[in-house]
C-alpha cells in the first residue's frame, strides 16, 4: 500500500520473518483470548518471541543481544502494533532495555539485567520519576533517598506500561542534589504490590505504582543529567511511534479490504469517490508519519542526538495524530459494523487511545518539539 | 549572500549530512555570489531569475543531473536533494527554464537526433534560450490524446495550425515544444509528432491570461501557419505520443522535490511578520496565537514533504520506481503551498490586503498550487485507485 522505509536486504529479510510469525500467531481469536488470561498477555507467544531472540534484536551483542540497532527494533514494534500483540515487549525489551542502555555507562549490574531481559528470565517495566513526557521544570514525582545501608525511592507513577506483571521496576528517580539516577526495585516491594488496571485497551496491561521509602538498588556508578533522561525519552518515543504506525497501517488495510468487498447500490463501497478521497488522505498521512519515525530511528543508529531531540517528538506527535485519525476513519468507513465488537477495528481504536497517553500526547510532544526548535530546552 | 544555517532544515538525514563536501563546495560558491531578493513585478522577476540562472550556469551549477557529455555533472538524486536545499538556504531566485531543463532536455537526450541535441541542449543549460511547453488545448486538458493542433509538411517546413493553452511563460520563451497531429484523419495517440517551434515568428501569437494574483504567467498560444524546419522533430514523425510519455516521466513530483527548503525559508519570513504584527498591535492576542499554531503545523507539514522528497531521492538513486511517493508528493505539496501562502498573509492581518506586498501576492498566487499539474482531487483518485487498489 505505502512506501517501505526499510532498505537493506537484511532488514527486509527480518521483516518477512517477523510478519510471518506475527500474522500466524496473533490472530484475532488469540489476541482476544489472551486478554482473559490471568497475566493478561499471550505467554506462549511471548516465550516463543524470547526463544527466537526478538528481545535482543536491538540490544548490543556484548550483553547477549543481536546488536541490529534501532531500525530493526522499530520494525518489530511496528509489526507487533499491527497485530495488537498482547505481550510485554514494548515495556520490557523496548522501554526497560533502553533505560539500561541510555542511562548507564558500562556497568556490570546493568549488563546482567539486560542479559536477563534478552533471555526472558526478567521482565521489567520503566517508571519515569519526572512524570510523563520529557523532564521539565515540574517537581519530580519520584525521588531517591540515601539510607544507612543503601537507597529508598518515594513517589508514584500512574498507568505504567507492563508493570502489573513485571519482575523488576526500573525507576528513574530524582536525587536531592539534582540530577537523576536509575534504580532497580523488586516489583513485589512496591506498596501495595501492583495490580493490573482495567483499561479500554484489553490488549495491554497497566498498573499504578506507589513507592513509599521502598528499598531500591542503584544501577550505574553515578547520576545523570536531565538531558540524558530526555535522550531516553527520545528513544522510547521513537519505539512507541513505530508501534503507532503499525496500528495505523493495519487498521487502514483492513478498512481497504472491507471497501473493496462490501457492495451497496450494486457496486463496491470503495468505488465511491467520497470514500476514496478519505482513504487517500489517510494513506498519505500514514506514509509520511512512517517516514518521520524511521528517519528518527536512523538518527538513533547514527548517534546524532542533536537531530534526534527534534526528530523524536516530531515523530511521536505526528504518528500519534495519524494513528488516531486512521483508527477513527476506520470505524466510520466500516459503517455500523465498525462500531461493533464483532470486528477488530474497535480494538485498534482503543489501542490508539492507550498509546496516546503512554509517553506524551501530540500536544505535549509538539510543545517539546517547539522548545527544542527554539533552543529553550534548558 | 551568506546561507542560512542548516538548522533551518530540521533534523539531518543519514545520506545527506550537513557537512557533506558537496554542500560545503556549493555554499562556498554561493557566499561569493550574492544575489538580490526577488522583485514583485512579474517581468522584472522573470529577468531576475533568468539572469541568476545564467550566472549559475556559467559556473556549472545548473542541470547537475544532466550527463557530463551534455554539460551536466551526472550527479545522483541525493546530490540533487542537497542542491535544492542549499540554493534555498541562500535565498536564491527560483529556477527558471524548467520546461527545457527538466522536461525537453532529457527527452531530447533520449529521442533527439545528434543535430538537435547539439543545437539545443547548450542553450537550455546556459539559459540563453528559454522554453515553454505546448501540450494542453482548450478542449484537451486531462484528455491530452484528443488534441487537434495539426501540422503539414510543405517542402522543407512544417506548417502548424491550432491553439494551445496554459502555456507557462510563453511570452518569455524562444521555443515551444508542440505536440500536434501530423497524420490527417488520425485519432487519439496515433499520428502525433513532437515539434520544436520558434515562438518569435508571424505565425505565433501569444496572449497572456490574467490571473487572480494580477500576474499573467500562462498564455494562450495561437498557431496560424506557424513554420517549423523539417528536421526539428523530437523522435520520429508519428511517434509523438511516445516522446510525450518519456517527457512526462521526468515531470512527476519535481515541483515538490525542489521546494521543501524554499518553504522552510519562507516560513521564517512568516514567523518574522507575525512577531512584528504582534509587537505593533496589528493582530489581536487571539489571532496571533492562532497564527502561531498554524505556523507550527506548517513546519511539521513541510518536514513531512521533506521526508517524502528524501524517500523519493533514495528510491530514485537505487533505480526503483517512485510509485507511491511521486503521486503523494504532488498532493502534499499543492495543499501545503496554498496554506503557506495564506499563513504569510494572515501573519500581517489587514495589511496583506494592500497591493504591492509580497504577502498579498503570495496568498493569491498560491491558490493555483492544488490545481495545476493535476488537481488535488485527481491526485486523490490516483492514490486511491493505483496505490490502494480501490475500484474505479
Amino acid at each position: 500500500m505505502i512506501t517501505e522505509p526499510l532498505t537493506t536486504a537484511d532488514e527486509l529479510e527480518i521483516r518477512d520473518v517477523v510478519v510471518d510469525f506475527t500474522r500466524t500467531t496473533f490472530t484475532s481469536e488469540r489476541v482476544r483470548a489472551a486478554a482473559l488470561t490471568p497475566r493478561g498477555y499471550d505467554e506462549v507467544a511471548w516465550k516463543q518471541m524470547v526463544d527466537l531472540g526478538w528481545t535482543g534484536l536491538g540490544i548490543a551483542e556484548d550483553v547477549g543481544g543481536a546488536g541490529l540497532g534501532a531500525i530493526v527494533q522499530c520494525l518489530v514494534h511496528r509489526e507487533l502494533g499491527a497485530r495488537l500483540a498482547p505481550t510485554p515487549f514494548l515495556g520490557s525489551a523496548g522501554f526497560g532495555a533502553a533505560a539500561l542502555d541510555v542511562l548507564v555507562d558500562d556497568d556490570e549490574a546493568a549488563h546482567g539485567l539486560l542479559a536477563a531481559v534478552v533471555d526472558g528470565t526478567v521482565q521489567c517495566a520503566l517508571a519515569l520519576g519526572h512524570g510523563r513526557g520529557w523532564p521539565g521544570h515540574e517537581s519530580p514525582s519520584i525521588t531517591a533517598q540515601p539510607v544507612d545501608d543503601g537507597w529508598t525511592v518515594t513517589g508514584s507513577a500512574a498507568l505504567v506500561l507492563d508493570a502489573a506483571r513485571a519482575d523488576v521496576v526500573l525507576v528513574v528517580a530524582a536525587l536531592e542534589e539534582g540530577g537523576w539516577r536509575l534504580f532497580q526495585v523488586a516489583a513485589s516491594a512496591t506498596t501495595p504490590t501492583p495490580v493490573p488496571l482495567l483499561t479500554v485497551d484489553v490488549t495491554r496491561t497497566y498498573a499504578d505504582l506507589l513507592f513509599d521509602h521502598t528499598p531500591a538498588t542503584p544501577i550505574g556508578a553515578s547520576s545523570v543529567t536531565s538531558d540524558r533522561v530526555s535522550l531516553l525519552v527520545d528513544q522510547i518515543a521513537v519505539y512507541l511511534a513505530a508501534e503507532m504506525v503499525g496500528v495505523a497501517i493495519a487498521c487502514t488495510n483492513q478498512t481497504l479490504d472491507y471497501l473493496r468487498t462490501r457492495h451497496q447500490f450494486g457496486k463496491p463501497l470503495g468505488s465511491f469517490q467520497a470514500l476514496k478521497h478519505r482513504c487517500a488522505d489517510v494513506a498519505v498521512a500514514v506514509t509520511v508519519a512512517q517516514e518521520l519515525v524511521f528517519s528518527a530511528a536512523t538518527l538513533i543508529e547514527a548517534d546524532d542526538f542533536t537531530s534526534l531531540a527534534l526528530a523524536a517528538p516530531l515523530a511521536l506527535a505526528r504518528a500519534g495524530e495519524v494513528m488516531l485519525h486512521a483508527t477513527q476513519e476506520a470505524i466510520q468507513l466500516h459503517g455500523g459494523v465498525g462500531f461493533t465488537d464483532e470486528v477488530d477495528i474497535g480494538l485498534y481504536y482503543k489501542r490508539a487511545l492507550g498509546d496516546l497517553e503512554l509517553i506524551a500526547s501530540p500536544v505535549d510532544a509538539y510543545a517539546r518539539m517547539d522548545l527544542v526548535r527554539t533552543g529553550k530546552t534548558s | 549572500m551568506t546561507s542560512l544555517d542548516h538548522q533551518v532544515l530540521g533534523p539531518a538525514f543519514a545520506q545527506t549530512p550537513y557537512d557533506h563536501p558537496f554542500r560545503v563546495e556549493l555554499r562556498a560558491w554561493l557566499a561569493e555570489h550574492p544575489v538580490d531578493p526577488e522583485p514583485l513585478d512579474q517581468d522584472a522577476r522573470f529577468r531576475h531569475r533568468r539572469d541568476w540562472h545564467r550566472t549559475m550556469a556559467g559556473n556549472g551549477w545548473v542541470g547537475l543531473h544532466w550527463p557530463v557529455e551534455h554539460g551536466g555533472r551526472g550527479v545522483d538524486p541525493l546530490t540533487q536533494f542537497m542542491y535544492y536545499e542549499e540554493v534555498a538556504l541562500a535565498a536564491t531566485p527560483e529556477p527558471v527554464n524548467t520546461p527545457g531543463l527538466i522536461l525537453l532536455g532529457p527527452t531530447l537526450m533520449a529521442h533527439g537526433s545528434a543535430e538537435l541535441k547539439a543545437r539545443f541542449l547548450p542553450g537550455i543549460l546556459s539559459g540563453d534560450e528559454m522554453w515553454c511547453q505546448g501540450f494542453s488545448e482548450p478542449d484537451s486538458g486531462s484528455d491530452l490524446a484528443s488534441l487537434r493542433t495539426r501540422a503539414e509538411l510543405v517542402g522543407d517546413e512544417w506548417i502548424v495550425n491550432g491553439q494551445k493553452i496554459w502555456t507557462t511563460f510563453a511570452q518569455y520563451a524562444d521555443y515551444c515544444f508542440v505536440l500536434c497531429r501530423t497524420e490527417a484523419g488520425s485519432e487519439r495517440h496515433r499520428g502525433l509528432t513532437l515539434l520544436i517551434c520558434p515562438v518569435d515568428q508571424d505565425g505565433v501569437t501569444v496572449r497572456p491570461i490574467r490571473q487572480i494574483s494580477g500576474d499573467n504567467e500562462f498564455s494562450e498560444v495561437f498557431l496560424d501557419d506557424a513554420r517549423v524546419p523539417k528536421d526539428w522533430v523530437v523522435g520520429e514523425v508519428g511517434q509523438g505520443w511516445s516522446a510525450a510519455m518519456t517527457l512526462f516521466q521526468f515531470e512527476r513530483g519535481d515541483q515538490g522535490y525542489t521546494d521543501h527548503a524554499r518553504m522552510l525559508v519562507h516560513l521564517l519570513d512568516c514567523e518574522d511578520a507575525l512577531r512584528v504584527a504582534e509587537a505593533d498591535g496589528t493582530l489581536t492576542v487571539d489571532r496571533a496565537a492562532d497564527a502561531r499554531r498554524v505556523q507550527r503545523d506548517l513546519w511539521v507539514r513541510i518536514q513531512e514533504l521533506r521526508h517524502l522528497n528524501y524517500r523519493g531521492a533514495v528510491l530514485a538513486k537505487a533505480g526503483q520506481e517512485l510509485g507511491a511517493v511521486g503521486s503523494m508528493t504532488n498532493l502534499v505539496w499543492g495543499e501545503l503551498e496554498k496554506d503557506l501562502g495564506s499563513a504569510f498573509a494572515d501573519a500581517s492581518g489587514a495589511r496583506s490586503l494592500v497591493l504591492g506586498r509580497h504577502d498579498t501576492h503570495a496568498r493569491l498566487a498560491s491558490r493555483a498550487a492544488s490545481i495545476y499539474s493535476g488537481t488535488s482531487e485527481i491526485q486523490r483518485n490516483i492514490i486511491a485507485e493505483r496505490l490502494l487498489g480501490l475500484p474505479k
